[in-house]
């Protein structure tokens, strides 16, 4: 029996770059799920997923939760121009950061796209979200890009579709 | 950097791995349940992968093999409604179900859909009581609910339902995996 998990690209980078992008996504499975595995190249930064290009004031919306060791907090937006996939956390030069994210129903044309994102940076919080694309498109490439400071050497940004 | 596609991820298909799907259930006409019958025995855990839209405000209940008559179940939950995180639980949960998706009540414009997945952690094994992780959100809340039925069964049916007068929405979709270990 066929696997329902394939890998479909990774990335581990050689130098520093501000984005990773996932182009041409075949429209063959029915979610997708992102590894991500950031390291700054200098300070820190936010990890930040875009679909297709899109980068409008309110093409997004987040709910998000995290623990910091001394509280524990929760926000919300609905007019985001991005999804913070590690909420409340920035990723830094050390190696301790891992992020998953879920995309359902990704080629779907009947609804929105919805998200979780998991997010553990071991020196400042473990975080969980729900995100929205507030787009009924099928997503055909994605950009995780670094906010601030640029992906460091190392990096690992990993794409695997999951058949349903 | 881009990374365009190219021949290895243009087959929906890859070679066989740990991780295979079982069924999957797409809702044309709305309905209160779905049932995952005749699970094989064959894997090491489940997981299961939603996408859901209700007609109003409901939940998603789990139960295991049928089970009609109260049963010991402890659950805990860690919710997050954009202002505040709360959290609730019962080690001595009377019930035979437990909800599935904490907090993550939708019934929302018909293209906004919740998701989720759950995961049954060595749901064959008759010597150990069952182990269900989830994790779910939707576009008012996020959730991390944990719970244990301590029926030794192994678990070869699940059923997810709505409760009260809420019903699944056409495009909900259930998909239920073997992971091998």
């Amino acid at each position: 029996m066929p696997s329902a998990m394939t890998a479909l690209a990774t990335t581990t980078l050689a130098s520093a770059s501000a984005t990773v992008t996932f182009s041409s996504i075949p429209g063959t499975y029915r979610d997708l799920r992102l590894v991500i595995v950031p390291v700054a190249s200098t300070g820190t930064g936010d990890v930040k997923i875009n679909f297709n290009g899109d980068t409008g004031a309110s093409s997004y919306a987040q709910v998000y939760m995290y623990g910091n060791g001394s509280s524990a907090v929760s926000g919300s937006a609905t007019n985001f121009a991005t999804i913070y996939a590690s909420a409340g956390a920035t990723f830094t030069t050390a190696f301790e950061t891992v992020i998953t994210t879920d995309i359902f129903d990704y080629a779907q044309t009947d609804k929105h796209k919805t998200v979780l994102c998991r997010g553990n940076v071991a020196s400042i919080n473990t975080n969980a979200s729900a995100a929205r694309w507030v787009s009924t498109s099928a997503i055909t490439s994605i950009v995780v890009g670094a906010q601030t400071n640029n992906f460091g050497v190392g990096t690992v940004i990993s794409l695997y579709g999951v058949s349903a | 950097m881009l990374l365009p596609f190219g021949i290895l991820a243009s087959s929906g298909a890859g070679p066989a791995g740990a991780m295979e799907l079982i069924s999957t259930t797409v809702v044309s006409t709305p309905v209160t349940s779905l049932t995952f019958s005749s699970i094989p025995q064959t894997y090491k855990h489940l997981q299961v992968r939603t996408t859901w839209h209700e007609n109003t405000s409901g939940y998603v209940f789990v139960t295991a093999n049928g089970h009609s008559s109260a049963s010991s179940t402890a659950v805990h939950y860690l919710t997050g409604n954009g202002t505040t995180v709360a959290s609730a639980g019962n080690t001595n949960w009377p019930g035979y179900w437990f909800n599935g998706f904490a907090g993550a009540i939708d019934s929302n414009g018909t293209s906004v859909f919740s998701a989720g997945i759950i995961d049954v952690l060595d749901y064959t094994q008759t010597t150990k009581a069952k182990t269900y992780r989830m994790f779910s959100g939707g576009p008012t809340t996020v959730g991390l609910t944990s719970a244990l039925d301590t029926s030794l069964e192994a678990v070869n049916t699940l059923l997810f339902w709505t409760g009260g007068a809420a019903t699944f929405s056409a495009g909900t979709r259930f998909s239920i995996y073997g992971i091998k270990g």
